[in-house]
């Protein structure tokens, strides 16, 4: 299993990664404007904002792997 | 149908805001809607009240929100608890942070439709075309193709999941999470789908599930 240490690792390097590429990338939360490093810090300090980024990344996991899942059958189904 | 479109444009997120707003005004003029728009200095309190005044069916805002209020071009609530009577009856279309909870439930309490988002809204500058979309989708649903709310929100909602599957696809993960979070919060309020007490947020299956490793290593260790 993944933990959710590992989860916030991975996001972290691709978002400096995505920094890397382009400097101006900005996350819009509402009112605030955050840089990947400002995104980065928070990741960090900001329980709750790390608490929702972890369940949307297993979310988003699940919902891929259902959508690949159902791609199958459909192309399975497809063929006969 | 008549429509009044506030869109204040007063810091770098409206700036983005105030453009996604720009094809919902396309939309309307394409389908013949009449709309009046209130953009930039026009989008105050005063000018609002006084076009609600004259009459419309369709009030669309597009920017900073809060639990109860609409924030305008002097960073004051358009509309707040104080004046939500003007849009008894009315339909309400929205982008905008939090303010489909109590504002939100003020005008569905008087007889209207509020479509909104109970959470604060994220979007990031690499996926803007995509936000863009999702925060669209909704208004070509329910007013250009004529939908009936529950319709259209299951269908907004399905977008929004492509748009982040197609993100995520793509390697932007943080912009996949927020299409993500912003379907969660969005929020449809019309007759037969009262307002919540905030319970349903959090898509938080995964107390419940354990992701096998594979599931999310494809995910997150693209090349």
């Amino acid at each position: 299993m993944v933990g959710e240490k590992d989860l916030i690792a991975r996001i972290k390097k691709s978002l400096i990664a995505k920094a890397e590429k382009d400097p101006s990338w900005t996350l819009f939360l509402g009112k605030e404007q955050l840089s990947a490093a400002d995104l980065l810090k928070r990741l960090d300090k900001d329980k709750a904002l790390r608490k929702m980024v972890i369940e949307s990344s297993f979310a988003l996991a699940i919902e891929m792997w259902n959508n690949e899942g159902r791609h199958k059958v459909e192309g399975n189904s497809g063929s006969t | 149908m008549k429509a009044i479109l506030v869109r204040p444009n007063f810091d770098s997120a409206t700036e983005h805001t105030f453009a996604f707003a720009e094809d919902i005004l396309s939309q309307c003029r394409e389908a013949g809607i009449d709309v009046v728009e209130l953009a930039d200095g026009e989008a105050v309190k005063k000018r609002v009240e006084e076009e609600l005044k004259k009459g419309t069916d369709l009030f669309i805002f597009y920017d900073h929100g809060s639990e109860d209020a609409l924030i305008g071009q002097d960073e004051k609530p358009v509309i707040d608890l104080s004046n939500v009577s003007s849009l008894k009856d009315k339909e309400v279309y929205t982008l905008a942070c939090l303010s489909a909870d109590k504002l939100g439930a003020a005008v569905w309490a008087q007889g209207g439709k509020y479509w909104g988002y109970t959470e604060v809204v994220g979007f990031t500058t690499d996926a803007l075309p995509e936000f863009g979309q999702a925060f669209n989708c909704g208004f070509c649903y329910l007013f250009i193709d004529g939908l009936e709310h529950t319709q259209a929100l299951d269908l907004a909602k399905e977008t929004f999941d492509q748009l982040a599957l197609d993100l995520l696809s793509k390697g932007n993960i943080i912009a996949a999470i927020f299409m993500r979070q912003n379907k969660e919060s969005l929020v449809s309020l019309h007759p037969g789908n009262e307002p919540s007490d905030g319970g349903e947020g959090g898509g938080c299956l995964m107390g419940l599930f354990k992701v096998p490793i594979a599931v999310v290593r494809s995910l997150f260790g693209r090349r």
